[in-house]
């Protein structure tokens, strides 16, 4: 048996590529039938145009133009924390199907395909984050540049796919407390929203909270964002931006680790399935 | 009277279930975040006039994603349950049930408005001051109504449309701005305002701000018109129940086409 | 105003064409049904014969296309707060119940819903709790309980308002023997209160043992009605005569008689059953068998486990 345990132990670690270019493919397919362009438009994106707008409109309360762009920018650019964060609500479906309970017996191991699952929230945070940001800076009467908008979209991309990983550690939190994961969802993504220099700059909190919000996804991005949308230092943006995809990292082996440890301790207790 | 006694059994059968499933009650976890947020904003900003403008919104930010949240759930649920024909085929009307379970959870939901207190008081330091505690207290009740009510209103439409997630989630935000929870509504273009004026946060909104602030003039009757919305609301999804009702009875399921 | 307790007229019922479900489906068409007070119908089908639609019409939950239906002389349609107020409803399922809270707290919302005042309310959940037998478990979520209890806590949810009539469907569906066996002896008790009861089943033993009345119903038409014990002769099946024998001879002797159709061993060894072509030419029989010195013979009508599938077939027995 212990020769038979080495194998998906090993795998575990490793993405199977085939498996993974499947099961993004699969979430593509599975995204297609929830989504229709017209429902997005009518939906979402009129639900986040609304949510950056309120919070910039804050600025507008406190008659500062640079406030209502400090929030517009932050706020914007959250939104790609929000999707992406969305597959915490792909594994608990995950679960809720049954079908996690083939996933982990299968020989790749689970963290090959829910690495891919859920990656395309990320695009569609890009999506929603960059248009937002565009159009409202032009609603608010604000300043914008093409470039420093086309500078942006790489660091979106990075701060997506961390909170991607930021979202499946989380998600393997709800696999052992069920019907806990829109609770999780919200609270994981207002956690950056609050701390990490979307409203305010992370310094004005007090330093344990500071020191936290370097670990959570969008500080660093968002701080490397608001360079380039300043037109600051080209390799100072660089520099901020470096240190978003070593917190996507680090979130990734936390997921899988804690993944793994759900998993096991599931098929103890015989709750992988159905609750 | 009967319907009393069904309203108050679906609360207490709402408060037991909630009880087993707390995640349920969402909003007492995010609204001290919301809280953070705004309070955050205007206090690195030190606008005292504004201040007060930031200290309950998170509560009616919550109310109102609880409303959409209880709306779109509710008679599903019953469905999922498959408990809906029994109370179809009760003596009861199935629209007490809904409005008494509603009440259970706005009544909890009215908690956030403590914990939007203790995120000014205690964790920002702010002085937040109630200056007509009369006026705050009634406005809490009258909106904790129309909540209800509107919740009532958006259980009876709800079933009636498919994606209901999509609807849910397009009417957060969009709604909190149409509420002036943050910003007044007055600060709105001005074609957007009679919209928002048929909307009863936007009015408790401002009740809530009149309240502590000196000077309160014409609350009477503000009260009044958050109550009528409210009342509105009831009736309104009332009847919508009772149609969702006749039309599982004609077409033997409560699947919308 | 008729004495019955359910008295059904050219009873239609169509489902409409909708998504999932592309073509209208007759579920019931034309149906007649008596049911006398204070006792057990059963109501007999294979899946899909329109049991359940007609259960669903008869607790006012749908409505019927065609026809009328009244419930302790009220109309389902007109007067359909007058038959809820009387009637209670015992879904085989294990939905339909707040899963997540406890039987008590269950059993004291419906009462509620009944329209029983608090006191009355908690009088009643506490005598039905009782009743079933669950005393030990009331305090227990219904997600906790096993199917048996489940199905008890759905017949005390049932019984909570009181009612004189009471439709069972499917109750026992899915429950081990020994559940069964006990849920059918509460309702046994349950009749000896002068309710009447329509119970819906798949199983012809339990309709057999319970029901004093069987309804037969097929592809949404009536097969037939029937009272347990005459069900055999409803049959257009000759009579049967079941008989030991020790040799051939006997046999070979039968068949060559033209009295019988034929004859075929039973379960145990050197019991045979011969079946007569005819009332009369039975008798011809059972003398052609004394004759041979063969006293241990016994006559039979069919079972209704017999007429059952010469009315429907075997679809539906398997479940």
């Amino acid at each position: 048996m212990s020769g038979m345990n080495q194998a998906p132990t090993h795998r575990f670690w490793l993405p199977n590529r085939g498996v993974l270019v499947q099961s993004i493919a699969l979430g593509i397919a599975e995204f297609r039938t929830f989504y229709t362009l017209r429902a997005w438009l009518a939906g979402w994106f009129v639900r986040v145009l609304a949510q950056v707008a309120f919070f910039a409109s804050i600025g507008l309360l406190l008659h500062s133009k640079d406030q209502v762009r400090y929030l517009l920018v932050g706020n914007a650019v959250a939104l790609v924390c929000l999707e992406a964060t969305v597959v915490v609500l792909t594994m608990a479906a995950e679960r809720f199907q049954g079908t996690l309970e083939l996933l982990a017996t299968s020989p790749v191991g689970p963290v090959t395909v829910l690495l891919g699952r859920g990656l395309n929230w990320v695009l569609t945070g890009v999506v929603s984050s960059a248009l937002t940001l565009t159009l409202l800076l032009l609603v608010f009467g604000q300043t914008l540049s093409v470039p420093g908008l086309l500078g942006c979209l790489p660091v979106l991309l990075l701060i997506g796919l961390t909170s991607h990983f930021y979202g499946s550690a989380l998600g393997a939190i709800t696999l052992r407390f069920p019907r806990v994961e829109w609770m999780v969802l919200n609270v994981g993504f207002m956690m950056p929203m609050t701390l990490s220099g979307v409203n305010v700059p992370v310094s004005f909190w007090p330093t344990p909270l500071a020191a936290l919000a370097q670990v959570f996804p969008v500080t660093h991005g968002l701080a490397a964002i608001r360079t380039i949308l300043s037109g600051g230092s080209m390799s100072h943006a660089l520099g901020q931006a470096a240190l978003e995809p070593m917190v996507g990292m680090g979130w990734l082996v936390i997921g899988a680790l804690l993944y793994r440890r759900m998993v096991e301790s599931s098929r103890r207790r015989g709750s992988l399935g159905l609750f | 009277m009967n319907i009393l006694r069904v309203i108050a059994a679906s609360c207490r059968m709402q408060v037991a279930e909630t009880r087993r499933v707390p995640a349920q009650m969402l909003i007492l976890a995010t609204s001290p975040l919301f809280a953070a947020m705004f309070l955050s904003v205007m206090k690195r900003n030190g606008d005292p006039t504004v201040l007060t403008n930031a200290v309950f919104a998170p509560a009616l930010i919550s109310l109102w994603f609880m409303s959409l949240d209880l709306g779109g759930g509710m008679i599903s649920n019953e469905r999922w349950q498959a408990t809906l024909e029994g109370l179809i085929g009760s003596p009861s009307r199935l629209g007490a049930v809904v409005f008494g379970r509603i009440i259970a959870v706005v009544g909890l939901a009215a908690l956030t408005f403590v914990e939007s207190y203790v995120m000014a008081r205690l964790v920002f330091r702010m002085d937040v001051r109630i200056v007509h505690p009369l006026v705050f207290v009634l406005t809490l009740v009258v909106t904790l109504f129309a909540m209800a009510g509107t919740a009532t209103a958006l259980a009876g439409l709800f079933v009636l449309s498919r994606n209901v997630l999509l609807f849910q989630n397009s009417m957060t935000y969009p709604f909190y701005i149409l509420g002036g929870v943050l910003v007044p509504v007055s600060l709105l273009p001005f074609w957007a305002q009679p919209v928002t004026r048929v909307f009863f946060l936007s009015w408790s909104s401002d009740l809530v701000r009149a309240s502590m602030r000196t000077d309160a003039p014409g609350w009477a009757w503000q009260l009044a018109v958050v109550a009528v919305l409210g009342a509105a609301g009831l009736v309104g999804g009332l009847v919508l129940i009772e149609r969702v009702v006749r039309r599982v009875t004609a077409t033997g399921s409560a699947a919308m086409a | 105003m008729t004495d019955l307790a359910v008295e059904v007229r050219g009873l239609r019922r169509v489902y409409q064409a909708r998504r999932g479900a592309p073509e209208a489906r007759t579920a019931l068409d034309g149906i007649d049904l008596d049911v006398v007070p204070g006792q057990i119908h059963g109501l007999l089908g294979p899946n899909g014969a329109g049991k359940t639609t007609l259960v669903k019409i008869l607790s006012t939950v749908l409505l019927p296309t065609e026809g009328t239906a009244r419930v302790l002389g009220y109309d389902v349609v007109e007067h359909r707060q007058d038959v809820r107020t009387r009637i209670g409803t015992v879904f085989g399922s294990e939905r339909g119940l707040y899963a997540r809270v406890s039987v008590r707290r269950n059993l004291l919302f419906w009462a509620s819903l009944y329209g029983l005042s608090g006191r009355v309310g908690r009088h009643r959940t506490e005598q039905l709790i009782e009743r079933v037998g669950l005393a030990e478990r009331a305090d227990d979520r219904v997600e906790e309980l096993s199917k048996g209890m489940v199905q008890r806590v759905h017949l005390a949810r049932g019984l909570i308002g009181d009612p004189r009539m009471v439709f069972l469907d499917e109750p026992t569906t899915g429950l081990d023997p020994v559940a069964a066996l006990d849920f059918r002896a509460l309702l046994g008790e349950l009749l000896a209160e002068g309710r009447t009861f329509l119970l819906t089943t798949h199983d012809l033993d339990e309709a057999a043992a319970l029901c004093a009345e069987v309804t037969v119903i097929d592809r949404g038409t009536l097969l037939m009605t029937s009272n347990v014990r005459d069900v055999g002769r409803r049959l257009a099946a000759p009579d049967r005569v079941d008989f030991d024998a020790e040799d051939n001879m006997v046999l070979e002797k039968l068949r060559g008689s033209g009295l019988v159709n034929g004859v075929s061993e039973l379960d145990k060894p050197g019991r045979y059953r011969a079946e007569a072509t005819s009332k009369e030419s039975l008798t011809s029989v059972i003398r052609l068998l004394a004759d041979e010195g063969i006293t241990s013979l016994s006559t039979s009508p069919p079972t209704l486990e017999e007429v059952y599938l010469q009315l429907v077939g075997d679809r539906g027995m398997a479940v």
